[in-house]
């Protein structure tokens, strides 16, 4: 592919056309003349199939990118920049600029396969459907430019961009308690990002630029507060969005109240966010600090780990069980990071990749479920697996990569962060095997009492999955879970790619620090 | 012989798996032949049945199980060549991620030999049984794609070079085990038994976890040869490792291998698991699963033998739950319960021959108590194929009946309870010469738990074929077809394997001869060398004699029991007592899922850390949210738009302003 084309900004913004498209649909809820006056239609349907459409080319583009990405070559690559704010004008560089690296190339693929299934769950979606996919496809390219920002300011404005969509399509379409809900999501990551745009700006200043890229090397000696505490602030922000204990209670509700393609992105790809920041940010930029941060990293790591699993375990609600256990995963992406190494850098990263799978797929089927049995109490549900065999079956299947059953993509994540943190954190990782018994205890508890069991004549009249939409999401995931499970090489070898310069910087810190001392 | 073979032996199941899979997932079948040619010549009829219906399932897995016994008696016979020696191949690289290079390889020595043979050989006559014991259920197609799946999974584990290969086929092995266990997911009991069966198994994985972690750590490797060569002289891969690490390393192994193999104190999924379809405890819980815990030990024998500590652990572990269980199996009523508990106690005799040194003892001892008690449960499945129960109490008199399943039911209950010349009686022996040479308190524990083997199987013989017909069990409304008033004999498809396994519990004991079995799996360790054929006299004659009176004495009571009963002598103190302890499996199910699972953890404390979540963790966020909105209520006034309000402000606000003028 020609350098030259700006391959990265289409992707980012083609889904941002497409939801002004359907945002530029005539008609309400009603069958109209499409906007080129030929096909017939409702509302519903052009916008489903232009999001659709759109989603489908975004991951088409991914894909490409995927394929062309150089393996060998440091840095980032389909970079496109230009200079926005210059420094000569007004005192500092804000930069356009966009890139992908072996980090963030995984992510960005997990968004735009993830984007096609949140299309296929919603095809039933008839409550303002050009509103809901239009903020849809609004969230994709608010999470495409998070991944894939080179710069602090526009990381920021991607950043908060999602919480738009976020709230109105919980509070829209969700359920439950869903004002309560989406609010409590709102403030709780703003509070975050009122710490995070205040570590950038102090940041930026010192050192006059907000390239990530010339961050990395530039002194920030120079700062109004202590590199500490700017990673503390950025840290917030990073540790509410994952989530860690204690700043995790605003993602059970969000997820519990959210439909069910929110859910998905939410879980899988809007979490990733804070371990992909974590990454990018913190240990890229502030190594140094990073280095001294690890013990404390492993054991809130540890904490969430276990502490969500155990909470788990009391849940109730099918899709709250689910929640509360990606608390449980994603401390295994802090568990991971604190090794500093190679081995659990590229496990917790891998660890994003692959619970975004799972835990997307596992909220895809308790969504299919429950629009059929119109509840997600465990308790209410019993047998489910005989009227709905293929529902069943796929639950079963993304509970069991859940519980990091190997050969599927979740056991990778997890054995490398722990061979890989062991060493310099014993007792945290010993801790965190708890984990993995836990994690079998609550998902094979909530499959013996909702999906198996005697035949239930309550749910007699339930038909199993029978759209190709939904099809071809639960393949899609299944898929891709065997794959990585199988060959975890192909997202692998770019991970190890893309943190490898973060662990030489820390090894360099390790270095100069046994030079010095 | 070419690396070559090895993959296929694993793809040839893992076709089936996807064949029946297939046909699963699929509810249109290709109708049998005769339904839609009547003129189709009877005489290829059985065959074209074969490939019709629900067998497209079934024969595909059969004719790939042959294809891979076939297979690997070849490679039994070419290590045999070389006195069981490993063939060395290459492993390949999977992923690496900086230091950490997982790699997938096969092991293949005279131990790994003797595993697949006997892996695929029971398999292939299990699914040859079940076709005819599943025949008729709906979950016919979906049971033999589990199977497929299981035994990949099995012969993976057997076949990795490397530890973390082998616990991915071990977790695989303990996930399709839980599909199998909970097989009949209708019945509540099956579905709670698999979860119990997975839940206590990744316990203990959790120490082989703990373990690889540890040694990876240490090492750098994971690679089985590199351990197990380096573990004596506490240099592996070029490290220097302490002796604790090995001592600890072996226990995580142990806490493995107890899990799967069902030993003290995590033995109690087992019984539960027999909820699963009969077959499937014939192959799960016979030969293979629970026998993956006993090779895992056998795998890192070097490890064990250098940590004095560790197999002083394992021995006792052993010793106690070869007792203990014996002792459960003695009051179980039901038959196929009794055959569980007597699982946990044989194969605990080859966990402490492991921990008493006798290696090649414990495998042999594998080998034979594969296929005799395979073919003990599948002879318990025969019976209830006629009588529709596994209550004993509801069977008796069957020997008239179901001649051949009495026959051999009985070859594998001598088999089982060491009688010369029956194929456990040579492996049993020797181990309980190895106890004797290296442990005597070991060594006692294994002579008891024999005695009360043969007691608790001639109870179980006579209860299910002597005496009176007591009438089976009426069947479920969608349970099998048969017909518990008039018990018959098993088709065929049952019979045959029955017949082949019995033949098998005879002569595999003959192996032992010039200590040739115990050659080729001395080949898998470090220093190979030749194995010899033990005979202790005063062993054997002990061992005979108390297995002889202890049956004899229990076919006593069993005859007399009434006159016993009438007598009163079951109430003298303390048997009553005894009874009852036993009959409450030592409180140790109890103990551990109700107090502990129960009321420790689910009600106390994930109770607490869940109230604590959502009124303090969550309480505090609420909190928070409500004191700034009332704090916002205040400053909400300043905002309300009247505009005399406004007036009035900037009136004070100005007045302020001047009096801080003037005044400063």
């Amino acid at each position: 592919m020609d350098p030259a084309f700006p391959v990265l900004s289409l992707l980012i913004f083609l889904p941002l056309g497409g939801a002004l498209l359907i945002a530029l649909l005539p008609g309400k809820h009603t069958p109209t003349q499409a906007f080129w006056q030929n096909t017939p239609g409702t509302v519903q349907q052009q916008a489903r199939w232009i999001a659709l459409g759109v989603s489908l080319a975004a991951l088409i583009i991914a894909l490409v990118m995927f394929i062309l990405f150089d393996r060998g070559a440091d840095g980032f690559q389909f970079v496109d920049e230009f200079a926005w704010i210059d420094a000569q004008s007004v005192g500092f560089n804000i930069g356009y600029a966009f890139g992908v690296d072996g980090l963030s190339m995984p992510l960005v693929l997990l968004t735009a396969v993830l984007s096609v299934v949140a299309v296929l769950v919603s095809w039933n979606i008839d409550l303002r459907p050009k509103e809901y996919f239009a903020w849809l496809l609004v969230l994709q390219t608010s999470v495409f430019g998070v991944f894939t920002a080179l710069d602090l300011i526009f990381f920021f404005l991607f950043w908060e961009l999602e919480l738009i969509p976020m709230f109105l399509l919980i509070s829209t379409w969700g359920s439950g308690n869903r004002n309560y809900s989406a609010m409590k999501f709102v403030l709780y990551t703003v509070f975050g990002s009122a710490f995070m745009l205040a570590g950038f700006l102090v940041l930026g200043s010192a050192a006059d630029t907000f390239d990530i890229r010339e961050l990395r090397t530039a002194d920030l000696g120079a700062a109004i507060l202590p590199a500490q505490a700017i990673f503390s602030f950025i840290l917030i922000a990073f540790a509410i969005k994952l989530p860690v204990f204690p700043l995790h209670t605003w993602l059970p509700d969000a997820h519990t109240d959210a439909p069910t393609a929110v859910s998905v992105l939410l879980a899988g790809v809007l979490l990733k966010m804070g371990g992909y920041g974590i990454l990018r940010l913190l240990f890229t930029l502030m190594p140094e600090v990073g280095a001294d941060a690890d013990l404390a990293l492993a054991i809130i790591g540890a904490v969430s780990i276990v502490y969500g699993a155990i909470v788990t375990i009391r849940q109730t609600d099918l899709k709250r069980l689910i929640a509360y256990s990606s608390v449980s995963h994603m401390g295994f992406v802090l568990l991971g990071v604190s090794a500093l190494g190679v081995e659990g850098m590229s496990g917790a990263a891998l660890q994003l990749v692959t619970h975004g799978l799972i835990t997307g797929m596992l909220f895809v089927m308790v969504g299919l479920i429950y629009d059929r049995t119109h509840t997600r109490q465990i308790g209410e549900m019993r047998g489910l697996i005989h009227y709905m065999p293929l529902l069943g079956a796929g639950m079963v299947f993304a509970g069991l990569a859940g519980l990091g059953l190997p050969a599927l993509a979740g056991f990778v994540a997890e054995i490398t962060i722990f061979l890989g943190a062991f060493g310099r954190h014993e007792a945290p990782v010993l801790v965190s095997l708890l984990g993995v018994l836990l994690a079998a205890g609550y998902i094979l508890w909530a499959l013996q009492r909702s999906i198996f069991g005697p035949r239930d004549e309550k749910w007699a009249g339930l038909t199993d999955s029978n759209h190709w939409t939904e099809f071809a999401a639960i393949g899609a995931l299944t898929a891709l879970i065997v794959l990585l499970g199988v060959y975890p090489r192909l997202v692998m070898d770019l991970l190890v790619q893309g943190v490898e310069p973060i662990v030489e910087q820390l090894e360099a810190v390790a270095a100069l620090r046994g030079g010095g001392g | 012989m070419p690396e070559t073979v090895f993959w296929v032996i694993l793809l040839l199941p893992l076709t089936a798996f996807a064949v029946a899979g297939w046909f699963a997932l699929n509810p249109r079948l290709p109708r049998p032949v005769a339904e839609w040619d009547p003129a189709y010549p009877s005489a290829w009829k059985p065959i074209a049945d074969l490939f019709c219906g629900p067998r497209l399932a079934s024969t595909p897995l059969i004719i790939a199980l042959f294809v891979a016994f076939l297979l690997s008696v070849w490679a039994l016979i070419e290590t045999i060549g070389v006195d069981g020696t490993p063939l060395g191949y290459a492993p390949h690289t999977l992923f690496s991620a900086g230091s950490l290079n997982v790699e997938l390889g096969v092991r293949f020595d005279g131990l790994t030999a003797v595993m697949l043979v006997v892996v695929t050989g029971v398999s292939l006559l299990v699914q040859i049984y079940s076709t005819g014991y599943m025949d008729g259920d709906h979950g016919y197609r979906r049971y033999f794609m589990y199977m497929a799946l299981f035994t990949t999974a099995m012969l993976g584990l057997v076949l990795a070079d490397n530890l973390l290969m082998l616990f991915v086929f071990w977790e695989l092995v303990g996930a399709t085990s839980y599909f199998l266990i909970g097989f009949w997911f209708h019945k509540p009991s099956a579905a709670a038994a698999a979860k119990k069966a997975f839940l206590v198994t990744r316990l203990g994985d959790l120490g082989m976890l703990a373990a690889m972690i540890l040694i990876w750590d240490s090492t750098g490797t994971l690679n089985i040869a590199e351990i197990n060569n380096g573990a004596e002289m506490l240099i592996i891969n070029g490290m220097m490792i302490g002796q604790s690490v090995i001592t600890l390393f072996g226990l995580g192994l142990i806490a493995g291998a107890i899990g799967k193999s069902a030993q003290f104190p995590l033995h109690i999924w087992l019984p539960d698991a027999m909820e699963g379809p009969t077959p499937v405890s014939a192959l799960v819980h016979s030969a293979t699963m629970v026998a993956a815990g006993v090779y895992l030990l056998a795998r890192f024998f070097p490890v064990l033998d250098a940590s004095v500590t560790a197999s002083n652990v394992i021995a006792w572990i052993g010793a106690g739950t070869a007792f203990g269980a014996a002792v459960l199996a003695m009051v179980q009523t039901d038959i196929k319960r009794v055959l569980a508990y007597s699982t946990i106690s044989q194969l605990a005799y080859m966990m402490f021959a492991i921990g008493v040194g006798g290696y090649a003892a414990a495998v042999f001892h594998l080998m034979t108590h594969a296929f005799f008690k395979a073919l003990l449960f599948l002879g318990s499945g025969s019976v209830n194929h006629a009588t529709n129960t596994f209550d004993m109490r509801k069977m008796g008199g069957l020997r008239h009946v179901m001649p051949i399943t009495f026959i051999t039911f009985g070859i594998g209950t001598l088999a089982l309870a060491g009688i010369i010349p029956f194929s456990g009686f040579w492996s049993k022996d020797e181990i309980l010469i190895e106890a004797w040479k290296h442990n005597k308190g070991v060594f006692v524990f294994g002579l008891l738990a024999a005695g009360l083997t043969a007691a608790y199987m001639v109870r179980a013989v006579y209860m299910t074929f002597l005496g009176q017909y007591r009438g089976g069990e009426e069947p479920e409304p969608d349970g099998h077809d048969g017909d518990p008033a008039h018990p018959h004999e098993s088709p065929r498809s049952m019979t045959t394997p029955l017949i082949i396994l019995a033949a098998l519990a005879v002569v595999t004991g003959f192996l032992t001869f010039g200590g040739e079995f115990q050659t080729w799996v001395y080949g898998a360790l470090p220093h190979p060398h030749a194995g010899e054929f033990h005979w202790h006299t005063g062993i054997f004659l002990g061992s005979t004699a108390l297995a002889l009176v202890s049956a004899g004495a229990a076919w006593l009571f069993m005859r007399r029991r009434e006159r016993i009963r009438e007598l009163g002598l079951g109430n003298i103190w303390p048997l009553p007592e005894a009874r009852a302890f036993a009959e409450r499996l030592f409180y140790l199910d109890a103990l551990g899922e109700t107090l502990l699972t129960r009321r420790v953890f689910y009600r106390g404390l994930a109770r607490a850390a869940h109230e604590f979540d959502a009124r303090i963790v969550d309480g505090v966020v609420n909190g928070v949210w409500r004191e700034t909105m009332a704090a916002s209520g205040l400053a909400r006034y300043a905002q309300n738009g009247w505009v005399q309000v406004g007036i009035m402000a900037i009136g004070i606000g100005g007045v302020i302003i001047w009096a801080a003028v003037v005044l400063f």
